[in-house]
């Protein structure tokens, strides 16, 4: 596959990915806190392609997840650091790194970028007016969790076979 | 000059999330402006647009709860008619009907919520009238129970309204019986309760009073109805005073969207007020 057609459908993804995190996912919110699909998709772009790419992708869904939401700046800045962070994580084209490697580094990848992206979030904005506490619990402890968990389902359904491959 | 082409392809990830994060930096420090305002308003626009259409389907289904809905709202409006009706004739036996003749006529757009969002990373709803409608920035969002919230955001057929239970939401109140006056905020704990602020020891306050807004409201009509009041706790210079809101934000579907016609002169007049007072009610509410 060209070059300029895998960016179109990486990015016709990412479109797709921020339309459905907005209408689908974020219904599914438990105290307040949702996982993040983009953020998914961030990470795996960034492990799969790179730092650079990772935070264009990141940069991309934030315009989008922000003229959605209202909170453009917020978003771009948050999806572009995930992208960032994920791409430290980056598994290069012929790597001789081991399958399990390859796992723990994706895993990794998603943790940090989740946790570094909703702290981000969290700093900047409180709507609910939470206590410092609470708001750490929920907008970033749990929402890393869901986003986590989210990320290990969508490597053993989607991304294994992909990564595994290179 | 090499050596600073090699700084750049060493460094090119950090300088590009730099150029990103200057991006972001930039629409967060001018969203404000009418350029980015009108991105973010086509981006309701369509966002809305969509919301719009999965609520068509779910409120189908929920006819039936809201033909019952509508009907205790018929039945408290005309309770409400009756009474004013009954209020005006009095006063008009007083010879004071003249007080009532000071309100403009209110007009009041209809609109049904197409979106409700209560999560950590946006509380707001967006409802079907816009510009289009009538509505503008700064308009009340009320049902016949008690006021909703605040218009802070339009496009041409919808609009985002900012609830009372939002950390940023102030209104002026006034109490029935003792005609108290305070800033109705949230503080984020309890989903039905607010908290009325600025209230001196020195006041007369109860417990079960009603709370409607007050004149002094910079988007609110007067006499709105916001909540009672269930706990008072004297404090070192103020009351905290908790209020039960009359709005189920839970089982909301549709609101009426009022303006305030205030005189331009008393705004001005008022806001330049608020820039000497600490704690002055137009100030408050102004500064979220």
């Amino acid at each position: 596959m060209g070059n300029n057609v895998l960016k179109y459908a990486t990015i016709t993804i990412v479109v797709v990915l921020c339309i459905l995190q907005h209408y689908v996912v974020s219904r599914f919110a438990l105290f307040g806190a949702f996982a993040d699909v983009v953020t998914v998709y961030i990470v795996f772009s960034a492990v799969r392609y790179g730092q650079k790419p990772g935070m264009t992708y990141g940069f991309l869904s934030g315009l989008v997840t922000g003229v959605l939401g209202g909170n453009l700046g917020v978003e771009t800045l948050t999806k572009t650091i995930e992208g960032f962070i994920a791409g430290y994580f980056f598994i290069p084209e012929g790597s001789h790194a081991s399958a399990s490697q390859k796992k723990r580094m994706y895993y990794k990848a998603a943790l940090l970028s989740s946790l570094a992206g909703r702290t981000v979030y969290a700093l900047m904005i409180n709507v609910l007016s939470l206590p410092v506490p609470w708001h750490i619990a929920y907008s970033i402890g749990l929402a890393t969790l869901f986003t986590f968990t989210l990320a290990v389902v969508a490597y053993q359904l989607f991304f294994k076979k992909i990564l595994l491959s290179k | 000059m090499t050596k600073l082409i090699t700084f750049f392809s060493r460094n090119n990830a950090y300088l590009l999330l730099f150029f990103y994060c200057g991006l972001a930096g930039v629409f967060i420090r001018y969203q404000d402006t009418y350029s980015l305002k009108s991105i973010l308003s086509a981006g309701t626009e369509f966002r809305a647009a969509i919301s719009h259409r999965i609520s068509d389907v779910s409120i189908y289904l929920s006819l039936g709860e809201v033909n019952e809905n509508l009907t205790r709202q018929n039945s408290k409006l005309l309770a409400d008619v009756i009474r004013q009706g009954n209020t005006i004739r009095e006063t008009e036996r007083n010879g004071q009907a003249a007080l009532f003749m000071t309100d403009s006529p209110v007009s009041m757009i209809p609109a049904r919520i197409v979106e409700r969002r209560f999560n950590t990373r946006e509380n707001l709803l967006i409802i079907n009238a816009g510009s289009k409608q009538g509505v503008e920035e700064d308009m009340a969002v009320l049902t016949p129970d008690g006021i909703v919230g605040r218009i802070i955001q339009v496009s041409n057929n919808y609009a985002k309204v900012m609830p009372v239970l939002h950390s940023d939401f102030s209104v002026s109140v006034i109490s029935d019986s003792n005609k108290t006056q305070g800033i109705l905020r949230w503080n984020g704990e309890k989903e039905q309760i607010a908290q009325m602020h600025y209230v001196p020891l020195s006041s007369s306050v109860h417990e079960k009073e009603k709370l409607f807004t007050a004149d002094f409201s910079t988007f609110a009509l007067r006499g709105i109805p916001v909540g009672n009041i269930v706990e008072i706790v004297p404090e070192k210079r103020f009351y905290r005073i908790n209020v039960e809101l009359d709005v189920d934000f839970s089982s909301l579907t549709h609101v009426l969207v009022a303006k305030k016609s205030t005189d331009p002169e008393k705004v001005g007049l008022m806001q330049g007020d608020a820039d000497e007072g600490e704690h002055n009610p137009v100030e408050s509410e102004r500064g979220n």
